[in-house]
């Protein structure tokens, strides 16, 4: 059956945190820059890529959706800063 | 846990939620209960690669789950998925393939609202390739006993604080070195497609340089790989068509040969995940890289038609782990 917590415990890896910055208001260049595609970068965290390069395709297809989509990519970061530390480094540095 | 269907029986009558792979007539034989399952006969087992009308795949929820939910879904409302699964916590998600909500699916997850903010994983339920065509895959909702082929299931898993769950994506394909190719519309099949700039048709496209069927379309993701499995080329009839579809303007290009799967696989999948409770990987990795009795490290569940993380993938080792938050 199901392992029990305590069996848990012994083998789970905790998540490797990385100290990063504040991060940045929705109002920052670079939020929008991600989803227009004009910064290219490839993240260490999939969901982030996979995210990011499909806001890129719903701009594409109606640019006015352009402060929707750096809203919906910022919460994003905001939820999983804690595992993209070093993207979020690299691209507001 | 690969296990004999009485042994399922006492699984599922002692109430643990249980996610289930196995043949149609295995599945169907199971008491109503806190389960959802899927139709499929290959597997990864701790004795490598097999097909199996005997025994079923058991991914069992961990007991230090809060909450577990199921819940069915059609066309009108498998995109609310993202919005269903828990805030922390995990989704777990059945398609019978070739279905409208696979298709759905498969076409618009992308932009479903709070799916990437979530963990929705889960995979396609299909059947024996030898049967494909001619039986429909099913998926089950244990809680009503439902059978289906033309709607989802789900189970939602929602966690303690102190754990979250993650999505891993293992992709042994490479682009290779051949034509950068995008197609005018989103789809499972395509007639024409841009190359170098230029709409061309599949058979001009084919002539110049011809395409493998074993190998997958791979899109870079911003440092994702994503593949697309070609499931048919027709040349007479100018056709190409996916297991999962290609996106306008999306640029793919073919993959590299990939020798050994099997040692690939273990080279690729991390050793130090932690708990995963969750793995899925393709038939066509199954069927093409001759994994049969074969293993591809630790890690075991069905062989698919398809594999999601978010949203649909082709030839993909897809699993979902627990970490323990600082």
């Amino acid at each position: 059956m199901a392992e029990s917590p305590r069996r848990y415990d012994r083998h789970s890896t905790p998540i490797a945190l990385t100290p990063v910055p504040e991060l940045p208001l929705e109002t920052h260049p670079v939020w929008s820059r991600l989803i227009e595609g004009a910064v290219s970068h490839e993240f260490s965290y999939a969901a982030a890529g996979m995210l990011v390069f499909n806001l890129n395709l719903q701009w594409k297809r109606d640019p006015a959706k352009l402060p929707l989509l750096t809203r919906q990519v910022r919460t994003f970061f905001q939820k999983y800063q804690h595992l993209l530390g070093g993207d979020l480094q690299k691209l507001f540095s | 846990m690969f296990a004999s269907i009485d042994k399922v029986k006492a699984l599922v009558a002692g109430k643990s939620p249980v996610i289930l792979a196995g043949d149609e007539s295995l599945l169907r034989s199971l008491p109503k209960g806190n389960w959802i399952g899927g139709t499929i006969p290959y597997f990864m087992t701790p004795e490598g690669g097999q097909l199996s009308r005997t025994h079923v795949f058991v991914t069992e929820v961990p007991e230090l789950a809060r909450k577990v939910r199921v819940d069915v879904y059609d066309e009108q409302t498998i995109s609310r998925i993202g919005l269903d699964s828990p805030e922390n916590g995990y989704t777990i998600v059945i398609l019978p393939a070739f279905s409208a909500v696979h298709r759905l699916f498969a076409m618009e997850a992308p932009s479903f609202e709070n799916l990437f903010l979530k963990v929705v994983a889960g995979w396609i339920a299909g059947t024996h390739l030898d049967d494909v065509g001619k039986l429909a895959p099913k998926v089950f909702a244990g809680p009503a006993g439902e059978v289906l082929d033309t709607k989802g299931v789900a189970m939602h898993v929602e966690l303690p604080h102190e754990y979250q769950a993650k999505i891993g994506i293992v992709n042994i394909f490479e682009q290779g070195d051949g034509l950068d190719i995008q197609f005018p519309t989103t789809g499972f099949e395509a007639s024409t497609c841009i190359v170098d700039g230029k709409t061309t048709s599949i058979g001009d496209t084919m002539a110049r340089t011809p395409l493998d069927i074993r190998l997958p379309l791979v899109a870079n993701y911003n440092g994702t790989k994503c593949n697309v499995s070609i499931r048919s080329i027709d040349i007479p009839s100018n056709k190409l068509s996916f297991f999962a579809p290609v996106f306008e303007g999306v640029t793919y290009r073919q993959a590299k040969l990939v020798g050994d799967y099997a040692q690939r696989f273990t080279t690729a999948i991390p050793r130090d995940l932690g708990q995963t409770v969750f793995c899925c990987n393709c038939v066509y990795n199954y069927l093409y890289g001759e994994l049969e009795g074969r293993r591809t490290g630790s890690l075991q569940g069905p062989m698919t038609f398809g594999e999601i993380a978010y949203q649909l993938l082709n030839q993909t080792f897809v699993h979902v782990t627990l970490s323990k938050r600082k």
